[in-house]
């Protein structure tokens, strides 16, 4: 399997007023190409802080302290991979939505109230695709130039025409900048001598000052009546999200494009959000506890929806849930994360018959089960604050099985067998416990 | 590096060791002063209006009045109408008929504190206790007191005051009455929005669950969680209850000549607020001084009001 | 309803729900005129036996919170009746007074429901009732006021019921804090102090405090963790056993209910279709909806991969259920029958009851 996103060794913090939260303390994982991966772990372990450091969203107040993000997503960086982290905003935003796209637990709140469901998707086309969007609007015009009759509508067509494809040059142009931007700040990125510092502040300002269109077509954006020629684009535009609609099993999409957030059910918004996140065709779907809102009918439907986009269309699907039952219907690998840590990553079928870790083990049972017999195990204790972690590995404090060792130091992961990793002082080799 | 520093700051506040055995209701109020004093502007407001309460508590002392039975009379030495400036005998000038500014400004003092405690501590009670009745029970009574709210917010404020004034009879009592009349809507308004919230809160179902009182619901559960909302707004409008006092007084609808009131003081000094031609700033200290005073306590109130923001605001609470 | 069921209650049932609907009205316009019904409970009749735990399973809005806070009169019912701990005789003679044309019959009868139907009772006879039902809510962090002690908190029903003098409360809240596995020293703290697991220890404290008899279960444990989730689990077992408890618990997460019921009961869109004995509800669904339902629970065990029932669509509008049959815009078995015809509860035997005109079929 070739890796597709990697993290290693990251660190991210909270600086709140209580104190620094250690949110994720040295977190490593690997999304595979082609596989549906989870990260399992209870509220606080620090799963939805991990792919947030991956798309660098992390709110304030937190830091990525230290580690690495890469990415193998071009052909040309198979081997070594991209260090994110190292890379400018501007190739962030090229990134997200576009090759990397996340859907959150609230769909209501993803969703802008006043936009209707055909302005929200096509906002995804707009950011990501308005190059293709224009191509194909050109195209339209160009095949009804020499339909009109009336000397008005010839003249109205060429208009647009002569709009949209001065747009079009003007987003070459603007993509031409963006990209001699970035690669000039990546040169400089590790630099730290005066003249290149300044020069990469110079151009990270000079950056900001660029826009995407010329001061032509955003003049004319402005004024009335003449500004109706985007209105081709904008049905472009619709009829592409009206197709992504159908074919994401939408029934009535014409109808539902026009409606409002508020209009549709839970289940329904969450496919809505879904689309936006397609529209792009992602390399990697991040789905953020999509489910946990949902009823479990909905659920099933949504997680089915995934899934075949998973056959279809998108390379990997990262799943973040706490839900042990749908890690084990739709998942290949795991990691179960607690309390910043990694504790164990094996494939799916691997870790519910072979837990290693005193967390994983603790965790599987005390979930209910269709054929449970007898009381429920539980973990004793309670998730332990982040600002005054345990010392040495974080869950020793509620582990059974804990050792001296474990409150002293923290457990390397171990590779216990092929593709089962663990990270647990039972499993070291004694002479480096001494 | 700079991140390092704030690392080792915030080590330092979390490594602190947590206090045990401390009843939590103090600790608590440890809480909120820490966040009081971590903002230098708070400090600075609580200086402002300490300076104030001690220059009004030891008003006797500074400025000893000639004449104990009515010590809010401004003395004055002479029937002169120009202005003297500062001198040995009047520290910061006279007013027009030598009255003493010094003075003024210190009994003045007590007059500002007076109409602003008074407006707000009334203000408070009246909203609260109306804010509460329609938030809580809603219904008919909820919709008669919001649109009396809506008449009051209808109408220009300075308009209505003035209006009032004139019907009650005009001085300093007159002033305090319609600014309590005026002010209430806003602390109904404020709290009634809160309790809208509150109110459906599931700890208060589980108090009726528990066989509450509608009586205890309210004092025990809605009120303390509610109220912090109108306290951050009671002390944020001491200072412009204040200001809209001396805009009254300006116009010449709050006490007589020479009563030791700020906003007073500036409507005396109305006429010398330009000198004659040549010396335009002659008498500067007529208008500058009690002009400052009312900056100066209005500001000082204003950052009280921004520090019980950050200290009561829930949002930026711990969990 | 067949008398089949009437011999089967005895009188061994701590509450009766007959026939209870909870409408809420919507208003619309500037004269806020009444339009529609919003039906989050419609028609249902219950009955809880005493000692047993019933769960109340069905999807957001199908009205199963709605009905368990009607039965503790946080909602006041739109119409129907709850009987709390009444023998079984004198419910059947209220019910048959009610039912009859007579009109002195049925004053008799309502008279008689202000003594004891929850719905009617009057403040202070509720009062004393409240001190035999509690409730625990969902959100341990909504359902505790945080400007308020444990030990206040904990306190509550004591102090509002004034069943006791303080320095009993103070030893009670004590007792109370052991019983649920916390401490004396976390008497004097605030709720926000706490893990979530420990503060829906504190709400369950409160809720024993009266030692009450019934304890409505608002899903505890939706808004906990999972290794928290069988902590709260567990000790919810051990007190049932301990005092006796009767629990309705209401939730979503059906393998939690499965592990701490003994009887299921499944509403779809304010309505019942099934009601069963835990085990046959999972060996053998019957309703088309508990079909459904129970295949779509995420098993956590990978071995198993089952046939999953995909169902179309959503739950339709409260507001405007679907005539006959509500599944049946669901429903891979609807018939015209199901369309037109609402079905009935009836009992199938085993203690199963079941509404559809179909299940003999499939």
């Amino acid at each position: 399997m070739k890796p597709l996103v990697k993290t290693v060794d990251l660190h991210t913090n909270f600086y709140t007023f209580e104190g620094v939260v250690r949110a994720l303390n040295g977190v490593s994982i690997v999304v595979n190409q082609g596989e549906t991966y989870a990260l399992v772990g209870e509220s606080g372990c620090g799963k939805s802080v991990t792919v947030r450091s991956m798309m660098r969203i992390v709110q304030n107040p937190g830091k990525i302290e230290q580690g690495k993000i890469l990415i193998f997503f071009n052909e040309a960086d198979k081997d070594q991979g991209i260090d994110i982290l190292n890379r400018s905003e501007a190739f962030m935003e090229s990134l997200r939505g576009n090759d990397i796209s996340m859907i959150f637990q609230e769909a209501s709140a993803s969703l802008n109230p006043v936009l209707s469901i055909a302005e929200q998707v096509g906002e995804s086309f707009f950011a990501h695709r308005s190059g293709e969007m224009l191509a194909s609007t050109i195209g339209t015009i160009e095949a009804e130039l020499n339909e009109g009759r009336n000397f008005l509508v010839r003249f109205w067509r060429n208009f647009q025409l002569t709009m949209y494809r001065r747009e079009a040059a003007d987003l070459e142009r603007f993509k031409g900048w963006m990209v001699d931007f970035d690669n000039r700040l990546y040169e400089l990125e590790d630099s730290t001598e005066g003249a290149s510092v300044r020069e990469r502040n110079r151009i990270k300002a000079h950056r900001e000052r660029y826009n995407r269109t010329g001061l032509l077509i955003r003049f004319v954006k402005k004024v009335p009546f003449l500004r109706r020629y985007y209105g081709r684009v904008r049905n472009t535009v619709k009829h592409e999200v009206i197709k992504l609609l159908t074919s994401l099993g939408i029934p009535n999409p014409a109808n539902i494009a026009d409606r409002f957030p508020h209009e549709l059910s839970g289940g329904m918004q969450q496919r809505i959000v879904i689309a936006m996140a397609l529209a792009c065709n992602p390399i990697l779907l991040i789905a953020d506890e999509p489910t946990s809102n949902l009823d479990v009918t909905i659920q099933a439907q949504i997680v089915e929806l995934i899934r075949k986009l998973k056959e279809t269309v998108i390379s990997s699907v990262l799943y973040i849930t706490h839900d042990l039952g749908l890690v084990a219907e739709i998942c290949d690998r795991v990691t179960v994360m607690y309390a910043g840590d990694t504790c164990e990553t094996a494939t799916v079928a691997e870790i519910f018959e072979r837990p290693l870790h005193p967390y994983t083990e603790g965790l599987l049972k005390a979930v209910p089960k269709v054929d449970q017999e007898g009381a429920l195990n539980t973990i004793p204790g309670n998730v332990p604050n982040l600002v005054h972690p345990p010392t040495g590995c974080r869950f020793h404090p509620r582990c059974p099985k804990a050792m001296d060792i474990c409150s002293k130091q923290k457990p390397t992961p171990v590779e216990y067998s092929s593709g089962h990793t663990v990270s647990c002082h039972l499993y070291l080799p004694k002479e480096n416990q001494a | 590096m700079s991140d390092a520093t704030t690392f080792e700051e915030h080590q330092e506040v979390a490594d602190r060791p947590p206090k045990k055995n401390m009843h939590p209701r103090l600790r608590e109020l440890l809480f909120g002063l820490r966040r009081f004093v971590s903002n230098p502007l708070s400090v600075v407001g609580l200086v402002i209006i300490f300076f104030f309460a001690v220059v009004a508590i030891f008003a006797p002392l500074i400025a000893p009045p000639k004449n104990p039975a009515n010590p809010y009379m401004m003395p004055h030495t002479g029937w002169e109408t120009t202005p003297s400036p500062p001198s040995a005998a009047h520290p910061l000038g006279t007013l027009q008929q030598q009255y003493d500014i010094l003075y003024g400004i210190v009994w003045g003092t007590r007059s500002a504190f007076a109409i602003g405690v008074a407006v707000v501590l009334a203000n408070l009670i009246v909203g609260i206790i109306l804010g509460v009745l329609a938030g809580y029970f809603g219904g008919a009574f909820d919709e008669i007191i919001m649109r009396i709210t809506d008449v009051f917010f209808a109408i220009p404020f300075l308009i209505m005051a003035m209006a009032l004034v004139v019907v009650i009879g005009r001085g300093l009592k007159a002033v305090v009455l319609v600014l309590i009349i005026l002010n209430w809507p806003q602390y109904t308004r404020i709290i009634r929005s809160e309790i809208l919230v509150i109110r459906d809160r599931e700890f208060v179902q589980a108090a009726r669950a528990s066989g509450a009182s509608h009586l205890r619901i309210m004092f025990q559960h809605i009120i303390p969680n509610s109220i912090y909302s109108v306290l951050i707004l009671a002390s944020l409008s001491v200072g412009v209850t204040v200001l809209n006092a001396a805009a009254l007084s300006f116009l010449g609808l709050g006490s007589d000549t020479g009563y030791s009131d700020w906003g007073q003081m500036v409507s005396t000094a109305r006429n010398w607020i330009v000198g004659p031609a040549g010396a335009r700033l002659a008498y500067w200290y007529v208008v500058f001084i009690p002009g400052f005073a009312i900056a100066l306590f209005v500001l000082g109130w204003n950052l009280l009001g921004d520090a019980a923001r950050d200290v009561f605001d829930p949002k930026q609470r711990r969990k | 309803m067949s008398s089949d069921t009437a011999v089967e209650q005895k009188s061994t049932d701590i509450i009766e729900i007959k026939d209870v609907k909870k409408y809420y009205p919507v208003k619309a316009g500037v004269f806020l005129r009444h339009v529609a019904d919003v039906k989050a409970v419609d028609s249902v009749t219950l009955n809880i036996r005493r000692g047993e735990c019933l769960g109340l399973v069905g999807e957001s809005g199908c009205g199963k919170t709605t009905l368990g806070k009607t039965l503790v009169r946080l909602h006041e019912a739109t119409s129907g009746r709850i009987y709390f701990d009444q023998p079984h005789e004198r419910v059947d003679e209220i019910e048959r007074m009610l039912a009859s044309e007579d009109p002195v019959q049925v004053s008799e009868a309502n008279r008689l429901r202000k003594e004891i139907d929850i719905t009617k009772l009057s403040p202070r006879r509720l009062l004393a009732l409240r001190q035999r039902f509690q409730i625990v809510f969902q959100d341990p962090s909504n359902s505790l006021d945080p400007r308020m002690l444990v030990k206040d908190i904990i306190a509550e029903p004591l102090v509002s019921q004034r069943l006791l003098g303080a320095r009993e409360i103070d030893a009670r809240v004590n007792e109370l804090l052991k019983i649920v596995g916390l401490s004396d020293e976390h008497r004097v703290r605030y709720p926000h102090e706490f893990s979530g697991g420990q503060r829906q220890r504190i709400a369950v404290a409160r809720s024993l405090a009266t030692n009450p008899e019934f304890i409505m279960m608002d899903e505890p444990t939706s808004a906990l963790d999972v290794s928290v989730q069988a902590q709260i689990l567990n000790l919810l077992k051990a007190l049932q056993d301990e005092f006796k408890l009767t629990y309705l618990f209401v939730t979503h997460h059906l393998l939690v209910v499965k592990y701490i019921s003994n009887r299921i009961a499944v509403m779809y869109l304010g309505k019942m279709v099934e009601i069963s004995p835990t085990q046959d509800l999972f060996n053998q669904p019957i309703h088309p909806y508990t079909k459904a339902l129970l295949s779509a629970i995420p098993v956590p065990d990978p071995k198993t991969k089952r046939e999953k029932i995909i169902l179309s669509g959503d739950v339709p509008n409260p507001i405007n259920p679907p005539t006959g049959c509500r599944f049946h815009p669901r429903c891979a078995f609807a018939k015209d029958i199901c369309r037109e015809v609402e079905p009935q509860l009836e009992t199938i035997g085993d203690g199963r009851l079941v509404a559809c005109h179909r299940w003999r079929e499939i």
